[in-house]
């Protein structure tokens, strides 16, 4: 697998997103001042009028789209993860998830692959906050095409649903002729000796690891799992038969993370 | 919703009552700046102004006065009413559907649990039910 070429899944959010806005008018964007690096600021240049700065106010601006989606508009609502869920945890909870609202939460800059923004932006805990939520979907993408696969799905079901997104460039790991389906995870190779789940940002380390370790016998398989909530249980029960041990690379805390949904 | 109508031109008028102790949650305060900044005129607010919340008297715990100030400084159009008397609540409410360009606050003073001698006043009947005989007692007085 050629994994030299690169895109960030937050740019690859952005672009799906104005291509979406192109073909329904129901879908409303609100950022919270950082539409430049969550990348809604190609949707907001095509549609202005359908575009929402909401400020610093992470709170209101998901309060806001929950009173959109109650007149039957689809808000995608983004910021940073650690102030798109870490900040608003009580206005997701009490006025998009209980009363199942189509919010849509797209969270950039996730987990510790943030970098240099330093602690306090590395949202290592947002995959355990979101699905704890009753009704919300969480999803979280590995690569482009799977990015702007997941964010045209979600545009289509009537649901609440968390979208992790990376900050940085992660390769490209699949091509046109890959089908993808919502709630089931993607195998990558027969291996027995191991399983790796991984999600977002570590399913490429993951094949990475796969070819390295191939190099000195040990055959191993990679799960992507880019749906986590409802997860894919029959072929997690399915690998669990199969190979020899079950791990997961996480960008993360263990605590509420990938290896949480499966043990 | 007064943004999403506002959206649709449905010419929908959306209304919301808050209490004055929640005027000390920030949220208040981002959404308030955001119906300014939106023109949001199809948004009325009415603050039940009853100066108790929980734990005691609002200015005793953490003052939010003045609030009639803070909400014109946010942008809004302010009118303070007394919230017993209907005709200053019907002049108020008609008088916010002629405001263009911003939201209006309606501030209304009013006592707690007002007409009932054992409740007027009293934080205690901020959040708790009254026991039936209580009920019965509340009922008389205020028929």
């Amino acid at each position: 697998m050629n994994l030299e070429i690169t895109k960030a899944t937050r740019q690859s959010y952005g672009e799906k997103l104005a291509e979406l806005g192109e073909k329904n008018k129901d879908i409303v964007v609100l950022d919270a001042d950082l539409s430049g690096a969550t990348k809604t600021s190609i949707f907001a240049k095509k549609f202005p009028e359908r575009f929402f700065d909401m400020g610093i106010s992470e709170q209101d601006m998901m309060s806001t789209a929950a009173g959109l989606a109650t007149f039957e508009k689809i808000p995608f609502a983004s910021s940073f993860a650690m102030f798109a869920c870490g900040r608003t945890y009580d206005q997701i909870r009490n006025s998009i998830a209980y009363p199942n609202l189509n919010v849509k939460i797209c969270a950039s800059h996730a987990g510790v692959t943030v970098g240099e923004d330093g602690a306090t932006h590395q949202m290592i805990e947002d995959l355990g906050i979101m699905r704890g939520m009753p009704n919300m979907v969480v999803m979280c993408t590995s690569d482009d095409l799977q990015t702007k696969w997941a964010v045209e799905e979600i545009s289509k079901i009537k649901e609440p649903v968390y979208l992790r997104l990376c900050r940085y460039a992660t390769p490209l790991i699949y091509d046109e002729t890959q089908k993808f389906e919502f709630g089931k995870g993607i195998q990558i190779g027969e291996g027995t000796d191991a399983t790796i789940f991984a999600t977002g940002v570590t399913v490429s380390e993951a094949i990475k690891a796969k070819e390295e370790l191939e190099k000195k016998g040990i055959n191993i398989r990679v799960i992507d799992i880019h749906t986590i909530k409802p997860i894919d249980e029959e072929l997690i029960i399915k690998c669990a038969k199969e190979t020899k041990k079950l791990i997961s690379i996480e960008d993360h805390n263990i605590i509420g993370g990938l290896r949480n949904c499966y043990f | 919703m007064a943004l999403a109508s506002k959206l649709n031109h449905e010419g929908i008028r959306v209304y919301c009552i808050c209490g004055d102790g929640e005027l000390q949650e920030g949220q208040i305060w981002e959404a308030a700046m955001t119906s300014s900044h939106y023109k949001l005129d199809n948004l009325c607010l009415i603050v039940d102004n009853n100066n108790l919340q929980i734990d005691g008297k609002v200015d005793e715990v953490m003052s939010i006065y003045p609030i009639d100030e803070k909400f014109r400084s946010f942008g809004f159009e302010v009118i303070n009413i007394d919230g017993h008397d209907m005709n200053q609540i019907i002049n108020a409410l008609n008088k916010a559907k002629t405001v263009k360009g911003k939201p209006t606050a309606i501030i209304a003073k009013t006592i707690k649990g007002k007409g009932v001698s054992f409740m007027e006043n009293v934080a205690d009947w901020h959040g708790k039910a009254p026991k039936d005989e209580e009920y019965k007692l509340a009922m008389e007085e205020l028929n």
